[in-house]
């Protein structure tokens, strides 16, 4: 296992490094000049601009200076637009949390929700429980997020006033998660309906199998035979979904982050490439690449756990 | 059964209680409005927002030092940074203007109607040093401080010329400073490191007295225009040198509230980049009488729909519309209307080897003559514009004259606005016959939000009606702003990139003749082919001219080079937009009507509870 995990990250450090190169090249051969932004600046400004940041240069040249900056100095380099001078890192590090805050909370609140929904809807297959779970399911997997966020805003934020119309960067305790609860019930919709959809699939499948027969011949209840064996077996297959979910988490929601006012991830990176701030760009890639690359190791290397066979049956 | 029952009616009473919810716009106090007929047209509004008088402010006749009441604003952008030497947007440079001090300023006048540009760090007028109008000397107020109280003098000045100008730096803002309403001397050369700092025409004369050299004849007030734009704002020397980084090529002064000291109006109080920056009336500024505010929360919202919803809650005090919301809100008495500082065209490349017949001149005049710009302004509630400067340029500052008021403005202007569909149809047809061509089939490329959506839609289905549907075809390309201009500025290297496109520079009103500047052919980020000496030799007369000065001279100056684009439809001017804002009714603005440059004057506005 330690071999196995030890080569998953050395194909994971390779990786990261032709993404960090694919990424570099595609954005900085990107049509339209990081300095050229129909401002009042001079061609000398725009030429010294350039010079500073190696921006004249050979493609091939800046790809040089720019591994050897984060190789030998750790540095990423600095925003030409978004935060002029400001390291790419540091405004990452400024946007992350509240983006993670809110979907760690939704995505923890969802999977409960969501799990119990399920159960109830496998155990009570094809009554008015059921018809209402899966009816809920299908408005909430159908319908974006956002429209939930601009409904949830008008409804309990403008008309009622029961919560902050947008998110309040400066309040403390109560108040801020008060301004956080209708982001989070926005993004939690679809986690719920995803998790219980496939989590009344699996249990009412594995609820018709031979192996729970076996087990209530055997003398278990209903609800022991179900929670032992029908759920234990259920939950295999749902670990395929949630782990990936956290990937997106990092990425935040475009939208819900608009309207809500959040500053968190969500729009970063398309504001980046609209303004052509090139390092910022490049580091979120990067960023985002490392996430997915790990989180990918991570459910593989669960499979191993969660379910022995697979990590057995390789071998010979 | 009984069950299903029930569970509809709760359905049904849920759907019920959220649509009757949605129904009526209400008020800060919960109650649904009841708009009143308008009383004033927009024109009207100018000047009715600040009739009543302050009877009821608890600060009484004269502002404290603490201010009171906070401004709420919110916005759509997002402000990068404060540094006045590296920020991107201008809306970055309001915020700076609103926490920094400048040699000279732009105020509300004595009695609050028209624009002031007076010293603010200094003391008078700048004093003509010399004959020839190249040496002044500006004179500091005794007295001034940073907010931490330390003093702000001639070395602070100084400083903070020989930092925008730093050649390892290489500030975003250098030419701003270096060139632009007046050449300082050397100072470009200092900026590309070929020769000393003291070779600079500025220099210290003693604690109080700053004295700049420039390249050409220049007047007091474009010194002090000059002087007051927001990149020439001071810095301080004690927090710029603390977060400069080793090898001195960088500083990251303004970056956020701890880097960033301020000697304006206001103190940064906390700022969270990207979501929200809150002002504190600053009690050490010069001029604390002019502030009533005790402080302005500014909030980066931007969703349209949100901001709407923030304002009508209470909890903002402006808000800028956009045209659908100005649709609903046309007739309420809350509503304020600016004109807009640039004018909407057309820009045409006359240089694609694609499209020789963009080349013609017939051929542009053709456009030119069939663009319905009554149709198309009321389609947008925006003005028809036959013309490039717009109606808030001033021609001479000192009487208030503005340039579309001059009989060389309005020598400039057309009959229906331009829009003769007989004349356009006459000028195709020959400008067919001259090409060879029988059949024009044109690509415009536009901004995929605002109004340039339903202007090139309107185009695309006005012109061929015009000119004639079996010879002529406007195709549409939508893409995002920045792209857009990627691909426009990209010109000169793929003359292929665009055929026809929007355009519309924001310029300086107070000096129109500055305002031609991007149709010179030496302008760096120019986005279209039009290249001209004789329109290069006015511009230049106009803006350095020994000339210039004589009376009537730049006027004319400015007309000709009006009439080079319009006349040969270079650029097809089209309309020129208006702001639109919704006021709360705590807030009371101390300007009667908009000005230039100081608009409503937000910042000086009060706060009536």
């Amino acid at each position: 296992m330690v071999r196995y995990i030890i080569n998953r990250l050395i194909a994971l450090l390779i990786t990261l490094f032709i993404i960090i190169s694919i990424a570099f090249c595609v954005v900085r051969l990107m049509p339209g000049s990081v300095y050229e932004m129909g401002g009042d600046l001079s061609q000398t400004v725009i030429d010294a601009l350039n010079a500073k940041y190696h921006f004249n240069e050979p493609i091939i040249k800046q790809y040089g200076y720019y591994l050897e900056n984060i190789f030998f100095h750790w540095d990423w380099g600095n925003s030409a637009k978004i935060r002029p001078n400001v390291p790419v890192f540091e405004i990452l590090r400024d946007r992350i949390p509240i983006t993670l805050e809110i979907n760690l909370i939704s995505l923890f609140g969802a999977i409960p929700i969501g799990m119990v929904a399920g159960i109830l809807a496998a155990i009570k297959k094809n009554t008015i429980v059921d018809h209402i779970i899966s009816f809920m399911v299908v408005v909430f997997i159908s319908i974006p997020s956002f429209i939930f966020a601009t409904c949830l805003q008008y409804f309990f934020g403008f008309k009622t006033g029961s919560f902050p119309i947008i998110y309040d960067v400066s309040a403390t305790g109560t108040a801020r998660y008060a301004s956080m609860v209708l982001p989070i019930l926005a993004l939690a919709f679809d986690p719920i309906a995803r998790v219980a959809r496939y989590l009344r699939a699996e249990l009412a499948e594995t609820m018709n199998s031979e192996f729970m027969l076996l087990a209530k011949t055997k003398g278990l209840t209903y609800a022991q035979s179900t929670v032992r064996h029908g759920l234990r077996n259920s939950m295999v297959p749902l670990a395929n979904i949630i782990i990936p979910m956290f990937a997106n988490v990092l990425g935040g929601s475009l939208v819900v982050e608009t309207i809500f006012s959040i500053p968190g991830m969500g729009g970063l990176m398309v504001d980046s490439i609209n303004s052509s701030d090139h390092m910022l760009t490049v580091a979120i890639l990067v960023f985002y690449s490392l996430i997915s690359l790990i989180t990918i190791l991570i459910v593989d290397l669960s499979y191993g756990i969660i379910d022995p066979r697979v990590r057995m049956g390789g071998k010979k | 059964m009984r069950k299903k029952r029930l569970f509809a009616a709760a359905i049904a009473a849920v759907m019920s209680v959220s649509m009757l919810a949605g129904c009526g716009q209400k008020d800060a106090t919960g109650e649904n409005l009841v708009f009143e007929d308008a009383t004033s047209s927009a024109g009207a509004n100018q000047t009715g927002s600040a009739d009543n008088e302050t009877a009821s402010d608890p600060n009484g006749e004269k502002p404290t030092d603490e201010g009171y009441g906070i401004l709420r604003e919110a916005n759509t952008s997002t402000i990068g940074s404060l540094n006045p030497h590296t920020y991107i947007n201008s809306y970055s440079s309001e915020q700076i203007k609103r926490a920094s001090v400048a040699l000279y300023t732009y105020f509300p006048n004595e009695d609050y109607t028209f624009c002031d540009l007076s010293g603010e760090l200094a003391a008078e007028d700048p004093i003509q040093v010399d004959e020839e109008g190249k040496v002044w000397q500006i004179k500091l107020r005794d007295g001034v401080t940073w907010e931490n109280g330390d003093a702000l003098n001639a070395d602070d000045v100084i400083y903070t010329w020989k930092m925008i100008l730093d050649p390892k730096l290489a500030n975003l803002r250098a030419s701003n400073f270096a060139k632009d309403v007046i050449e300082i001397e050397n100072a470009m050369a200092y900026f590309e490191g070929s020769c000393a700092w003291e070779d600079v025409g500025l220099k210290k004369i003693d604690d109080l007295t700053v004295e700049i050299h420039t390249v050409s004849k220049q007047s007091a007030q474009e010194i002090m225009t000059h002087l007051a734009h927001p990149a020439n704002v001071m810095v301080n020397e004690e927090y710029y040198e603390k977060y400069m980084n080793a090898d001195r090529t960088e500083t990251m002064y303004g970056t956020s509230a701890d880097k960033w000291i301020s000697a304006g109006p206001f103190t940064v109080e906390s700022w969270t980049n990207d979501a929200e920056i809150k002002f504190k009336k600053n009690p050490n500024y010069i001029f604390k009488d002019k502030i009533w505010l005790a402080g302005i929360d500014v909030k980066v919202v931007e969703d349209a729909g949100t901001q709407m919803q923030l304002f009508e809650n209470g909890e903002t005090d402006y808000i800028s519309l956009s045209t659908d919301n100005y649709v609903k809100y046309q007739e309420d008495p809350r509503l304020l209307t600016a004109p807009y500082n640039s004018v909407s065209h057309i820009t045409i490349n006359t240089a694609n080897p694609d499209q020789p017949i963009l080349a013609n001149e017939k051929f542009r005049q053709a456009l030119f003559y069939a663009t319905d710009r009554d149709s198309i302004a009321s389609l947008t509630y925006q003005e028809p514009a036959d013309y490039i400067v717009p109606t808030t340029h001033i021609i001479d500052l000192e009487n208030g004259i503005y340039f579309r008021d001059t009989e060389e403005g309005k020598a400039n202007e057309y009959e229906n606005n331009g829009y003769d569909p007989e004349k356009a149809k006459q000028l195709f047809e020959e400008a067919l016959e001259e090409t060879g061509i029988e059949k024009v089939s044109l690509t415009m490329i536009y901004n995929d939000t605002g109004v340039q959506v339903t202007t090139s839609e309107f185009l695309q289905q006005n012109w061929p009606k015009v000119l004639g549907e079996d010879k002529f075809e406007l195709k549409l390309q939508s893409m995002p702003s920045s792209q857009r201009g990627d691909q426009m500025r990209n010109w000169a290297s793929d003359p292929t990139c665009y055929e026809i496109s929007w355009g519309g520079w924001d310029s300086t009103d107070l000096m129109p003749w500055n305002a031609f500047k991007y149709w010179t052919s030496y302008y760096s980020a120019k986005n279209e082919p039009f290249i001209s000496e004789e329109f290069d030799k006015i511009f230049d007369d106009a803006n350095s001219g020994a000339d210039r000065f004589d009376e009537g001279v730049r006027l004319k100056e400015v007309a000709e080079m009006e009439r080079l684009l319009v006349d040969d439809a270079i650029i097809i001017p089209v309309t020129q937009n208006t702001y639109k804002y919704l006021k709360s009714d705590r807030l009371q603005l101390t300007m009667k009507n908009w000005a230039n440059r100081v608009g409503y004057g937000w910042d000086y506005a009060k706060i009536v509870e």
